[in-house]
């Protein structure tokens, strides 16, 4: 679904210690303050999420209250046209479209490194059919390919949505993987482990991966928010079950019950603000996690650096 | 020609991929499409009209894999079958009649995108730290992040429903009639700013960051540094030295977004009741129109595949270094 | 997906399905009030513009066999016409291009007298032959019988230009309905056309008040034919758009660039009626929504259990959230209020209107020996009461009276399972009646029996709970026999006196017919006070009838 605004992402930092390196990630996403409102964004999400049950007001799905009202105190975002409560609706439904957006996007990113790496690790043949199979994932139209799913597996509940968005969105971050598995394939701690008797498997595991975090981040950061605006698209577009609680379904519900018509603008506003801004917590997450992987995108970082970090762009 | 060969060869199996995906998909999916049909008609039609329609859309019985070399027969010989839906209109005329609007819309808008997006991003890269730096990326970011139907929803309610200033709906006006004149013209435009200020807003920002990223890391690069060194005018280093290298990695994230953009489109055109494939597609799922559904999908895919082949190869004579047959990708 | 637009496409397919034939005599001359409205239209009136239903965009088929299915809107109707068409709001008959029609031979023989002033819009001259040809046509191509006439006819003979003779193999009076319905074809075109089921038909050319004028997907206009043997129609024009959804079509509504609608609109006093004074809107019931148990399953069949169910269920709560306050609550009858001169005058106040009370239902259930275990009643033998329920998901209102139902039954110790189906797997449920509760409409006419017969016949294509009684099947075939109103009524006394004791199905409330409409360029419209004939834009052919009745606002 989403571009990576940083299509070059290389592998420049991998000599530094591991254990450096992760302290520098998280005083980097603190330093920047960009990243920092990002991340207090997303943290607050997160907590809304897991403690729905204690800030929601009412039972999401209940319909005893009168029908279309406007912002009120007993009903901060006002009620549906089946006189549910806005307020609540969105509070769990930041819960399902977080779990699936976040479940999905991991579940991308494994399915992403587990094609990536070993394609580029291997290569030869391996590598050829793996690359294959990603270029084909790669350019068929995402939402176009969903919605034929969709309309197979008929009204699923957003747990499905997840995995087969999951199943469907890999690809970007196989490429990246790849690339970056390439780039590593031939280093001196690399071969180091290969001569010392480890298996392909653990080289993997062991050395490469964990020589990529910062991409790995910035990928699951990406399909993340890819796999929340994949799951409320489909939603809205009525793919998905509609009893499900979750932001792209109250888009949907707003939608059918006349929202626009009724002037309830309270009804439409508070679901796709909060996609908004979850995907933006996350890319103003990014936004240090490039500057790990790129440096000179760092803004303390003015000076211009010399002579070349690895910077192939194959 | 190594290289266009490799490209035509992907093209070409890709183009198969998108075809068996699409033969496979809907032979797998439950439910009887004509007891589907009559959703529609709730529960209103008498069973000798159940049987009627039956026989109507012929349902066949034969193997897999003779469906299948039928499918591929058919596809090639332009038999797509007939729609659902529109029944006994062939499936192509409906595509026929909805692939243009969304490839104007989808086509126009992303000209304008990466062409706004490239420009402003070589000028914040510019003008590093900048006002317009420090604000642009985040406010374009937002709305990468919302969802387009949200977008399009807000817009149409406040300036199509509130304000009056726009269509509500439709790819032209209900009092024009299509042709090649200026108020016909006119109308389209009009029809299509809405829908298209939602997917330039939703797909702007990854030109823009992507442009400006690209800029900062070439002007990094020795030769800039060195050309900045020997005094080359600050407007040439700009765009000469930096921004024409720069630009060459913009072009290879082209099949990512488009693909992105093509998804907006669809959501788009549900909310502005487009003409367009997109909406096509989204009412054909709703009805269970698998005719409809296979063939709007696979125009969907082959539209996008074409889209990757042309800049692909549109690529391989901006880089030297791919008409060199030097790299792939 | 939307439940309302299901429920608008519905009722102008119930139309035709299920009506019956009922008093001939009372035929209304539908060309008699046209020529009034000659005069005083003279070509002066503005464009129309109809959203019968959001179609996304349109496809040139016009094609009046199809138009229960994939026809474009106003093809039967605007375009071709049947011999007479019956009024589902009132008594009315429209005489179209038949003039009357008479019984003989033991009410198996309709002789059909033919308005041979009818021109087809090229010109030619409208026969006998054409009548004969299309009812050939429905013979020797089943997929276009889709109201199964030869089920039922045995010939169908010309006697001279000006006359058709129906012979059927039993006597079955309303099914004549079917009969006079079906859309007349032109035997000069469509005798060459070939298989008429994969035709197209991009150029109508029919009998009716408009000839296509121009087409587009994204919408199409008819113009007034001027040589309607009816008169000259009042509008000139009427224009048909496409919308995507039920919501854009509904803006254009609010906004007042549709004037005729036939959707469901939420909060329709705010959003469309208070907008302008010309916005009128009119929700006549046309269906009976049931609560259908089944028959078969050992405690639905008890009908001590079902009568509990009934009194507990609050009606009007799923009148007034469940279906927004647009619908009436059901009768023990099901007989629709349009239709109240059917009501048998001697049936017991209790036959006719539900009470809702849910302690009384507790009572009942406990006097016959069941017993509430921990919250849940039990049968005598232990067996819990505890059902599920189906309806379709996505029917938004169906889908909120189910969760209402279930609340209800709750408080009286009977557990439902609330299941959304899919449409598919809800009608597969029905028909193989796999269920133990569902919601589901019964079919609509312009008289009871057509209602009735579907449900409670043993045969009756809607007979899902299975109700299977001599009695009752007696009474139908007692109304199949006679062209005798009071004959008639008596009949259906009897059943609405079965239903009404045996609650064979539980009857919740009236489905209603969507329609909207403004009167800013015309008048004329059916109301609740001038309730002549079914009043939505896709109630066909009886938009034709609408239209003709229309005066443009001087």
């Amino acid at each position: 679904m989403m571009t990576h605004p940083l299509e070059d992402i290389h592998a420049n930092e991998v000599n530094l210690p591991i254990r450096r390196k992760r302290f520098r990630f998280f005083r980097l996403l603190c330093s920047d303050r960009r990243s920092l409102v990002g991340l207090c964004l997303f943290s607050l999400f997160l907590l809304v999420a897991v403690l729905a049950p204690v800030i929601a007001p009412y039972n999401p799905l209940s319909t005893n209250f009168a029908m279309n009202l406007p912002p009120s105190y007993a009903h901060w975002f006002g009620t549906t046209a089946t006189g549910q409560d806005i307020f609540s609706q969105f509070i769990y439904g930041t819960r399902t479209t977080l779990t699936v957006g976040m479940g999905a996007g991991l579940l991308a990113t494994l399915i992403g490194l587990a094609f990536g790496v070993t394609a580029g690790y291997i290569g030869g043949w391996v590598d050829t059919v793996l690359n294959f199979v990603t270029n084909i994932f790669l350019v068929l139209p995402s939402l176009a390919l969903l919605i034929v799913i969709e309309s197979m597996v008929h009204n699923t509940t957003p747990w499905i949505n997840g995995l087969i968005i999951g199943f469907t969105g890999w690809a970007w971050g196989a490429r990246v993987f790849r690339a970056q598995t390439m780039s590593l394939r031939n280093r001196e701690f690399v071969t180091a482990a290969r001569l010392s008797g480890a298996s392909t498997l653990r080289v993997m595991a062991a050395e490469i991966i964990p020589n990529m975090t910062s991409v790995i981040a910035s990928n699951i950061i990406f399909a993340c928010l890819g796999a929340i605006l994949a799951e409320s698209g489909l939603a809205f577009l009525g793919l998905e079950s509609v009893n499900s609680v979750s932001w792209g379904t109250m888009l949907y519900w707003a939608q059918a019950g006349g929202a626009l018509l009724n002037g309830a603008w309270y009804w439409i506003v508070p679901p796709g603000l909060g996609i908004a801004l979850v995907g933006l917590s996350l890319v103003l997450m990014n936004f240090s996690i490039d500057q790990l992987t790129n440096p000179r995108l760092r803004k303390q970082g003015g000076k211009r650096r010399e002579q070349s970090t690895a910077r192939s762009r194959n | 020609m190594k290289y266009v060969l490799s490209r035509l060869s992907f093209f070409i199996v890709s183009v198969w991929a998108a075809v068996t995906i699409n033969f496979v998909l809907p032979r797998m999916m439950p439910g009887n499409p004509a007891d589907a049909m009559f959703a529609k008609f709730q529960n209103n039609l008498t069973p000798q009209a159940m049987t009627a329609l039956k026989l109507e859309f012929g349902f066949s019985n034969q193997p897999l894999i003779v469906q299948y070399f039928d499918y591929l027969k058919g596809l090639i010989t332009l038999h797509w079958g007939l729609s659902f839906t529109y029944y006994p209109t062939p499936t192509k005329t409906v595509i026929a009649h909805s692939l243009p609007w969304t490839i104007g819309l989808v086509g126009i808008t992303t000209l304008i995108s990466v062409f706004l997006g490239t420009g402003l991003g070589i000028l914040i890269a510019w003008r590093r730290g900048g006002a317009l730096d420090n604000t642009l990326p985040i406010v374009s970011l937002f709305f990468q992040a919302a969802p387009y139907m949200w977008t399009g929803l807000l817009l149409l309610y406040f300036l199509s429903f509130k304000l009056g200033w726009f269509p509500l709906a439709h790819g032209y006006a209900l009092s024009v009639q299509p042709s090649w004149s200026i108020s016909f013209i006119l109308s389209v435009l009009k029809h299509a700013i809405l829908p298209g200020i939602t997917i330039f807003l939703g797909s702007f920002s990854g030109w823009l960051i992507g442009m400006r990223n690209n800029m900062i890391l070439t002007l990094g690069e020795d030769y800039v540094v060195f050309a900045e060194a020997k005094g080359v005018r600050p407007s040439r280093l700009m765009l000469m030295y930096a921004a024409r290298n720069a630009i060459l990695p913009q072009i290879t994230s082209f099949a990512i977004a488009i693909g992105n953009v093509v998804s907006g489109s669809i959501l788009t055109e549900v909310v502005f009741s487009y003409p367009g494939i997109g909406a096509q597609l989204q009412a054909a799922v709703l009805q269970q129109d698998y005719p409809l559904i296979q063939a709007a999908f696979l125009m969907i895919a082959l539209s996008v595949l074409l889209a990757n082949l042309l800049v692909d190869l549109l690529y391989s004579r901006l880089d030297p270094r791919v008409r060199a047959g030097g790299a792939t990708v | 997906m939307n439940s309302k637009w299901k429920t608008g496409v519905v009722v102008g397919t119930v139309a035709l399905t299920v009506a019956a034939l009922a008093g001939c005599g009372n035929a209304t001359n539908g060309s008699a009030s046209h020529s009034t409205s000659v005069s005083a239209s003279s070509g002066q009136g503005k464009p129309l513009t109809v959203v019968p239903a959001p179609y996304g965009s349109f496809q040139d088929n016009f094609n009046p066999f199809q138009y229960q299915t994939t026809a474009n809107p106003g093809t039967f109707g605007m375009i071709y016409e049947p011999l007479f068409y019956y009024s589902l709001v009132s008594s009315n008959v429209y005489s179209l291009l038949g003039k009357s029609m008479s019984w003989s031979n033991g009410d198996t023989t309709l002789t059909v007298q033919l308005n041979t002033d009818a021109k087809w819009s090229d010109g030619q001259p409208f026969t006998s032959k054409d009548v004969v040809f299309t009812f050939d046509l429905l013979k020797k191509y089943p997929a276009i019988d889709t109201s199964g006439v030869w089920t039922e006819l045995r010939s169908v003979k010309a006697e001279g230009a000006g006359t058709v003779v129906f012979q059927f193999k039993k006597p079955d009076v309303p099914f004549a309905m079917y009969v006079v319905q079906e859309p007349i074809v032109p035997e000069h075109i469509w005798s060459k056309v070939g298989n008429p089921s994969k035709y197209l038909n991009s150029n109508p050319v029919g009998t009716g008040p408009y000839v296509l004028a121009s087409f587009s997907p994204q919408e199409y206009t008819l113009k007034a034919n001027d040589n309607y043997y009816g008169g000259k129609p009042p509008v000139p024009e009427v224009i048909f758009p496409s919308y995507s959804s039920n919501d854009s079509a509904n803006l254009a509504l609010a906004q007042g660039q549709v004037d005729w609608g036939g959707q469901f609109i939420n909060n329709i006093q705010q959003v469309y009626a208070s907008k302008s004074p010309y916005n009128k809107y009119w929700f006549p019931p046309n269906n009976v929504v049931n609560l259908v148990p089944n028959l078969t399953n050992s405690l639905l069949g008890q009908k001590v259990v079902r009568e509990a169910i009934s009194m507990a269920i609050d009606r009007n709560a799923l009148a007034q959230k469940g279906e927004y306050g647009y619908v009436q609550v059901a009768s023990p009858t099901t007989i629709l209020p349009t239709s109240s001169s059917w009501i048998d005058p001697n049936l017991p106040a209790k036959d006719l209107k539900f009470t809702y009370n849910p302690s009384a239902a507790e009572q009942l259930l406990e006097s016959h020996g069941y017993k509430k275990v921990n919250g849940v009643m039990e049968a005598p033998n232990g067996q819990p009461l505890s059902f599920n329920l189906a309806v379709v998901s996505g029917w938004t209102d169906w889908d909120e009276d189910a969760q209402l139902i279930e609340q209800d039954l709750q408080q009286i110790g009977i557990r439902v399972n609330v299941q959304q189906m899919q449409y598919a797997g809800y009608e597969a449920a029905l028909q193989g009646h796999s269920f133990d509760l569902a919601i589901a409409s019964s079919g609509g006419g312009p008289n009871p029996y057509y209602i009735d017969e579907d449900v409670y016949q043993s045969h009756g294509s809607l007979n899902y709970e299975q109700w299977d009684n001599a009695a009752t099947d007696q009474a139908f075939s007692d109304f199949e026999s006679t062209t005798n109103l009071a004959q008639q009524k008596q009949a259906m006394y009897k059943v609405e006196k079965i239903v009404a004791e045996n609650l064979p199905t539980i009857p919740l409330f009236y489905g209603g017919t969507w329609y909207e409409y403004s009167t800013k360029n015309y008048t004329g419209w059916p109301s609740a006070s001038n309730p002549y004939v079914s009043p939505a834009p896709w109630s066909w052919p009886a938009a034709e009838i609408v239209l003709m009745h229309l005066k443009p606002r001087s």
